[in-house]
């Protein structure tokens, strides 16, 4: 599989590269020097950016390689890194796990950090190969939970901070029994987990729950099953259709009580196709660049906000969600980070875990060792979608 | 009526109707496979290919719901002759039947990646036939649609009995599924038996997915699931067997409701699976199936 999008110039074969590395790794005399400086690439840094182009992921990856490609560009607009500028070698990774270590595999050697995959499943199966390789690698999915000081960073807010802002939401509100009903894979697991601590830690009692399989078309026994206990409200932590066939769920039988859902569900795309079933009260805990507008940042932030959805939104026709904003901000860190590490690819690692009190669109990242996530609950507001559209609701 | 009895209740309709789309998948499957000896996995994808046709045609045409099954079910009759006289047809002449399985996987993936091509990864819906309406007796919720997806059922099967039962093609048709080298001999075209058979099955199929689409959101992942279940129940039921696959499609919706009502979603699929192995040792021929298409 060739990659989808190409934007570096054509580069030498791989054999006369690695010769090319070995050459200049030998005359600099230092280990772990910029890929591309040594493969005498015109000193530019590429990251290797790995998105879901095709497949059930593609809803997120389209967004995310946009989000990364104006990173680049502004990044490049403002002298680029070091003095260098900053490129991307793209590729698809068809939402399928082989893919994404194929594609992996292409791109070690010649890439100074990895951004992606879109999906958890293709992260988890890179961290290997870049964990091998010494490279960072900034996965686009919030469902990998990296480990203490190795090189892998996961995007946006952990699903505890997520579920647990959402309780608290909630509890002020005065609803104390929720209903959950969630899909049987990786997400939805993680998702239920996430919300039965948070409502143990906030005081709110799960009065009912039921799982269902990603690819059900109808869910009116398990809404019956989370809705025995009568809850308040009702948590439906799924994406995509599996949401989908839920909402029409709720709405078939006649269910009136507020719903939450995952940030999975962030995309104007998905949120316009369920308008006609979206529930009443349609609620989504969100990173802060769904929200920014309504909660007055300090002026380094609204400048960073502004930019950015006002050159999407010029560029691409349309307002960015979900994905664009992590690969916007994994962009902007990494290339933060190789510039601190003057372009050592192994050092990038050390100098992107010190990063702290650094704006980004989705939040303010503050790393550490044993944090390379970075945003906070202070980074998570609750939305409210009516009508495709998201309104700011609380935090 | 106390919540309880209520619940379940609600559990065996939405089981029901679920159970209706695999009756009708399976009555497809099961009848091409007793004209032609080919079990067509593709059948679940022509379902949710159809249900997606019907939502573009619906948005183009601007018709209420209702008129896309019209439009839709002689669009499919249609376009399943064509796949038989193109694709199952020439490849039945070279392949054995069970090689023919291959070909129909083939096929069906095929229409999952059309359907990503020209539908893309979001999930389609549809407005229901009746409006939003649905009847509520005794706290129990009945959803419109869902009456569709039985009616629809029903017809299907006393269409289907009265051209079998009461017709001289449908006399030929069952001369075909009990010998076709026989039939061959007797003068009868079995070669037109089989692009028929194959037809209905494509109206069925259409039938189907224009009927469930306005009761869930389909998208191009959803060809599997479809298929899987078509099969199942079609298996159970006993292959060959119209009846059979009608009661293992309706089983099979119950089933999977009620599993799901009191177990966890990958337990119930577990489950499910697990009832249709033991039947199938219990009975090789499935509920209502025939000895000898075992030993076929």
């Amino acid at each position: 599989m060739t990659d989808a999008v190409q934007f570096s110039p054509a580069r030498p074969s791989p054999p006369r590269r690695r010769l090319g590395i070995l050459v200049a790794a030998l005359a600099l005399g230092a280990a772990g020097c910029s890929a591309s400086a040594a493969s005498g690439d015109s000193g530019a840094y590429t990251l290797g950016l790995i998105t879901s182009q095709t497949g059930t992921g593609s809803q997120l990856g389209v967004g995310e390689l946009q989000g990364a490609q104006l990173a680049v560009d502004q990044i490049n607009a403002r002298g680029g890194v070091n003095g260098r500028q900053l490129r991307l070698r793209t590729a698809d990774d068809q939402s399928n796990p082989a893919q994404a270590v194929l594609q992996t595999r292409k791109m070690l050697g010649s890439v100074d950090a990895l951004v992606g995959p879109s999906l958890s499943g293709p992260c988890r199966a890179v961290i290997p190969l870049a964990t091998s390789a010494r490279l960072v690698n900034y996965c686009l999915s919030p469902g990998v939970k990296p480990e203490p000081g190795s090189y892998q960073w996961s995007a946006s807010a952990p699903t505890d901070t997520l579920a647990e802002r959402l309780m608290e939401y909630w509890k002020g509100q005065g609803i104390t029994r929720v209903g959950l009903i969630y899909t049987t894979d990786a997400s939805g697991l993680d998702g239920a987990e996430a919300t039965q601590h948070a409502a143990a830690r906030t005081g709110v009692a799960v009065v009912g729950q039921a799982s269902y399989s990603p690819s059900a078309v109808s869910v009116t026994s398990q809404l019956q099953a989370a809705t025995t206990g009568r809850p308040q409200a009702l948590v439906v932590w799924s994406s995509g259709a599996a949401a989908g066939v839920a909402f029409k769920g709720i709405d078939q039988m006649g269910l009136k009580v507020p719903v939450a859902t995952t940030d999975g569900n962030l995309t104007y795309a998905f949120l316009r196709r369920i308008a006609d079933y979206t529930p009443d009260t349609l609620l989504i805990p969100a990173t802060r660049d769904f929200w920014w507008q309504q909660q007055h940042p300090t002026a380094q932030v609204r400048q960073l906000e502004r930019g950015y959805h006002d050159e999407f939104r010029a560029r691409y026709g349309a307002d960015p969600d979900f994905g664009p904003g992590v690969a916007y901000d994994a962009v902007l860190l990494v290339a933060r980070a190789l510039e601190e590490a003057h372009g050592d690819v192994a050092g990038a690692r050390d100098a992107l875990q010190n990063l702290r009190g650094v704006p980004g669109v989705v939040g303010t990242y503050n790393f550490a060792p044993d944090d390379h996530r970075g945003i906070g609950a202070g980074d998570v507001g609750i939305v409210r979608a009516v009508n495709g559209r998201l309104t700011f609701v609380g935090r | 009526m106390s919540p309880t009895m209520t619940g379940l209740i609600q559990v065996v309709i939405g089981g029901l109707a679920d159970g209706g789309v695999y009756a009708l998948i399976a009555l497809g499957v099961s009848l091409v496979y007793s004209i032609s000896r080919i079990i067509n996995l593709a059948q679940g994808g022509f379902v949710v290919l159809a249900a997606l046709l019907a939502v573009s045609i619906q948005q183009w045409l601007g018709v209420p719901p209702l008129v896309t099954v019209v439009i839709v079910v002689p669009l499919f009759a249609l376009l399943m002759a064509v796949v038989e006289r193109l694709v199952m047809a020439p490849a039945a002449a070279r392949a054995t039947p069970d090689r023919m399985l291959l070909v129909t996987v083939g096929v069906l993936q095929a229409i999952g990646g059309l359907l990503l091509l020209v539908w893309g990864n979001l999930p389609y819906t549809m407005q229901p036939f009746s409006g939003d309406t649905a009847i509520t007796i005794g706290g129990v919720r009945i959803v419109s649609q869902y009456l569709w997806i039985i009616g629809a059922l029903v017809v299907t099967v006393a269409a289907l009995w009265f051209l079998v039962q009461r017709t001289s093609l449908g006399l030929t048709m069952r001369a075909t599924a009990s010998n076709p080298e026989a039939a061959a001999l007797q003068g009868i075209n079995v070669g037109r038996i089989r692009l028929i058979a194959f037809s209905l099955a494509g109206a069925m199929a259409a039938l189907a997915g224009t009927t469930v689409i306005p009761a869930t959101f389909l998208q191009f992942s959803t060809v599997t699931p479809y298929a899987v279940a078509g099969f199942i129940a079609a298996v159970a039921g006993g292959l060959g067997s119209n009846v059979g696959a009608v009661v293992g499609g309706l089983v099979l919706g119950l089933l999977q409701g009620l599993f799901s009502r009191y177990t966890s979603g990958d337990l119930a699929q577990v489950i499910a699976m697990a009832v249709l192995i033991v039947l199938l040792l219990v009975r090789p021929t499935g509920l209502l199936g025939k000895k000898s298409e075992v030993r076929r």
